[in-house]
């Protein structure tokens, strides 16, 4: 769909179906916190603007909501994040299941359920995270609070469970979380399934024993099998689906463009200095401290370039696996992502993503 | 357009090694998938015996040769007057005997095979479109192929490569080597071809052995492990690993049943495959190719006969463990036989070394139970699996499926020998648990596959096509008269051992 013929499509559901049962929250009860190098938060009549350049916090002040629903408006590229959490506790953005959507580039309107979030209790504020480099505009913003009654809440809330979908996030090459059919109760799909496949071609196999005097369990272990595997199949399409990345996109920069989905202007970044910084040029990467992952990405999407992790209070810069060694004095190009220290001396940007994520070269 | 020539340059380099070895089935639709995986068995082992043993650099060059050789070893085979026809199997699948390509009933299958080709697309697709990859920074998978087709070898690309093992390393990085630009998503796409390849290669030795539901069936479990679909598209190694232990659990299967010694010998080579897929690939197939080495004797009724049939694989298998220990050292090779010998030494059951889980949390037992059988990951796999096993076991003796099911016992062994007790801390803190089951679980997918179609009354002579039921819906029927030419399911005590080949 093109640009011009999405923002139509979202302007009309803009008109209809606003989510049912919820309150507008005013826009004056957000508070919004951003990195320092991002400009300040301002009003206009199209509803508060909030610049992003790093890292920018959205905390809407009201506590025991199940859903948010929020219109908006963006430009650059923004990932945005959203759980819950406590007065008493720093929030976490990345905890497993993260849930996190990049913002496509016009006017759109976001659904977020909160139930599914990591730890959520009725009690949690919600928080939005929002990465990358650019502007969101909020244009409105509603809420729909946990029903009164106990019971209608974990009903609300294991049902939301039921057919959450799956986030890929970094603990998702290690397990995918379990289908919980009664979270309250800790019951999960695979179970109920594993024991009605047992119940059904056992129980099955012996009445046609005690029916027509013969022993043939196979039918009924192939059929039960097959059916029950197709349900947990079912549920699992339906999970993973809205993760998949299904439109082939043969070119390599592109492709980290459009589908790094953790970090959408890392991706950005990459591809684009991929295409900027030629084969055989050596390179350093200046980030954030603690940010193996972005240093570890645009290493390896610039491979075989040599590429190092740049340190700068160390005389030798080391790459991924200690493969590559490098003196800053030998770098022809840096790859500069939201790092605290300054770009190295000598460089200067060339192209770039956003004000603090770019590509340098020696001057 | 360079990662397809090189893939096309792989398969046919393996189908000259099939025929050069005198395995191939005769059957291109089983020939052409499992010519992809001997293939990439064959750059991945020579490029690393050439770079580890004999230090032969990386290049274009040594690319070439080591595709070409297989081509001459045909040649020179063929030349010699050596290869008088295919064996046992191709000779009976070229008359089109015994060849059925739809599973029965249609009604059970149908969505069956449309589950399977939904799972394929989606693992093509999401695989080829996913940057390598978002779920962790970078693979070692991924940057192994990158340093080989760059030539390095210093002491930390060895370590990298010898990490990644052979396959991921050589085959993804062929492309390259030859010119194409270093596209990372180059290894996605190669372990998507092995998974389609694998699909491939089940349904079409099912069905040209007259048992097509056993391959569907196969292919539907397979596709059915939630997470097994996610790492066909992850580059992770081991639903790599688990895509060459179930092709092998194809064949071991096979041989169980005909006593072939050809399917012995594919199955050799596909292990040998399995050996060279991750750090630990020789570790995980050694007991399997003892326990086939052991098989074939029994099959051949004799111990020289069997040795001279897979001799050569042995000895490939020990050329690939001396380039190892060559490249990075006995300890950097197999760091889990250190740990071992560690756990031994210390005499202290491993949860009680790794520290008591803390009130409130599982031992590692209990995860290991959890994550085979209730988290969802492998389906329902470990549920149907066992039960099966129990109630039909009748039906494995007679289809000669008892070598390949205690082949699949010993590779649980080790997953739960890896997990409870070598490096319980990566269960406590459920890191590897789920990922360690995928190998087995795909071989067991296979096995699944063949009990529970075992015994196709094919259509035949005397058996009217409408009268002909799937075997899953037969139930243990007692043998059809007319038996598949070939094969040995039905052989009495007393009758004579057919050879094979």
């Amino acid at each position: 769909m093109t640009g011009p013929c999405r923002a139509a499509w979202a302007s009309l559901l803009l008109a209809v179906a606003p989510l049912q049962g919820a309150r507008e929250i005013p826009l004056s009860d957000l508070d919004f916190q951003a990195s320092p190098t991002s400009r300040a938060a301002r009003r206009t009549a199209e509803g508060l603007v909030l610049p992003v350049d790093g890292l920018g916090v959205i905390v809407p002040r009201l506590q025991g909501v199940e859903v948010l629903e929020l219109d908006y408006r963006a430009t650059g590229i923004l990932l945005l994040t959203w759980t819950t959490t406590r007065p008493d506790m720093a929030p976490q953005a990345h905890l497993s299941p993260w849930h996190h959507k990049r913002l496509e580039i016009g006017t759109g309107r976001l659904t977020l359920e909160m139930r599914t979030t990591p730890e959520w209790t009725p009690d949690r504020i919600p928080i939005l995270f929002l990465e990358g480099a650019g502007e969101l505009v909020v244009t409105g913003i509603r809420g729909r609070s946990i029903p009164a009654d106990q019971k209608a809440v974990v009903q609300g809330w294991e049902e939301a469970n039921r057919w959450a979908p799956i986030w890929i996030d970094h603990a998702t090459i290690n397990q995918l979380l379990p289908v919980a059919l009664e979270a309250s109760r800790g019951r999960v799909l695979s179970e109920a399934l594993g024991l009605a496949f047992l119940a059904f071609s056992i129980g099955g196999a012996l009445t046609w024993l005690a029916w027509r005097k013969r022993w043939r369990p196979a039918p009924f272990l192939a059929v039960v099998g097959v059916v029950a595997a197709m349900a947990g199949n079912i549920v699992f399409a339906a999970r993973i689906w809205p993760s998949l990345a299904l439109r082939p996109q043969p070119d390599a920069s592109a492709r980290l463009r459009e589908n790094l989905h953790f970090r959408p202007e890392l991706g950005a970044l990459a591809g684009m200095a991929r295409n900027e910084i030629r084969a055989g040029e050596r390179v350093g990467v200046q980030v954030a401290p603690g940010d193996w992952f972005g240093w570890e990405t645009l290493c390896f999407h610039l491979a075989p370039r040599p590429c190092v992790l740049v340190d700068p209070g160390a005389g030798m810069n080391e790459g991924l696996s200690g493969v590559h060694r490098l003196r800053a004095e030998e770098l022809d190009a840096v790859v500069y992502h939201h790092a605290t220290a300054p770009l190295l001396p000598g460089f200067t940007s060339v192209v770039s993503v956003g004000p603090e994520s770019y590509v340098a070269r020696r001057r | 357009m360079i990662f397809v020539l090189a893939a096309t340059a792989i398969a046919a380099s393996g189908l000259a090694l099939l025929r050069a070895l005198r395995l191939e089935t005769g059957r291109i639709a089983v020939d052409g998938p499992l010519a992809w995986f001997v293939g990439s068995a064959w750059i991945g082992l020579s490029s690393f015996i050439a770079r580890g043993l004999i230090n032969i650099p990386s290049g274009p060059a040594t690319s070439v040769v080591v595709l070409a050789l297989p081509l001459v070893a045909w040649a020179v085979t063929s030349r010699i007057g050596r290869r008088r026809g295919p064996r046992d199997e191709g000779a009976r699948d070229a008359t089109g005997e015994g060849v059925r390509w739809m599973p029965r009933p249609t009604w059970l299958f149908g969505p069956m095979i449309a589950w399977t080709l939904l799972v394929a697309g989606g693992v093509t697709l999401h695989g080829l479109n996913t940057p390598v990859h978002t779920d962790d920074a970078f693979r070692v998978r991924a940057l192994a192929p990158v340093l080989a087709a760059t030539g390095a070898w210093t002491e930390p690309a060895r370590q990298v490569i010898a990490m990644a093992g052979p396959i991921p390393t050589y085959v993804p990085a062929y492309a390259w080597t030859i010119g194409a630009e270093i596209d990372p998503v180059g290894v996605g796409a190669t372990v998507v071809l092995t998974f389609l390849a694998l699909l491939l290669l089940l349904v079409a030795l099912a069905s040209t052995r007259g048992t097509p539901e056993a391959g569907w069936g196969a292919a539907f479990a397979i596709t059915s492990m939630p997470f097994f679909a996610y790492h066909a598209a992850s580059t992770y190694a081991d639903a790599w690993l688990g895509m060459f232990l179930a092709a092998a659990f194809a064949f071991l299967i096979a041989h169980g049943r005909t006593g072939s010694p050809s399917d012995a010998g594919r199955a050799m080579l596909l292990l040998l495959g399995a050996s060279m897929v991750k750090r630990e690939g020789e570790i995980v197939a050694a007991p399997v190719i003892g326990l086939l080495i052991v098989q074939a004797m029994a099959a051949e009724r004799s111990w020289r006969r069997a040795l001279r049939l897979l001799a050569p694989f042995v000895g490939a298998y020990l050329l690939l463990f001396a380039a190892r220990v060559s490249a990075v050292g006995v300890g950097g090779a197999f760091p889990f036989l250190r740990a071992a010998t560690e756990r031994t030494m210390q005499a202290v059951p491993a949860v009680v070394a790794s520290g008591p889980p803390e009130p409130g949390m599982r031992g590692a037992g209990e995860i290991f139970l959890r994550a085979l059988l209730t988290e969802g990951n492998l389906g329902l796999l470990w549920w149907v699996l066992p039960v099966s096993a129990v109630l039909l076991i009748p039906r494995i003796r007679r289809e000669g499926l008892s070598w390949s099911l205690a082949a699949l016992a010993i590779l649980l062994a080790e997953a739960a020998v890896s997990a409870v007790w070598l490096f319980p801390q990566f269960t406590l803190d459920n890191s590897t648990v789920h990922r360690s089951l995928l190998p087995v679980s795909a071989a067991a997918s296979v096995w699944l596959g063949a009990l529970l179609a075992a015994r196709t009354p094919v259509t035949g002579p005397g058996v009217p096509p409408s009268k002909s039921r799937s075997a899953m819906l037969e139930g243990a029927r007692p043998a059809p008269p007319v038996r598949q030419r070939g094969a040995s399911r039905t052989r009495s005590r007393e009758a004579p051992r057919r050879r094979g080949g």
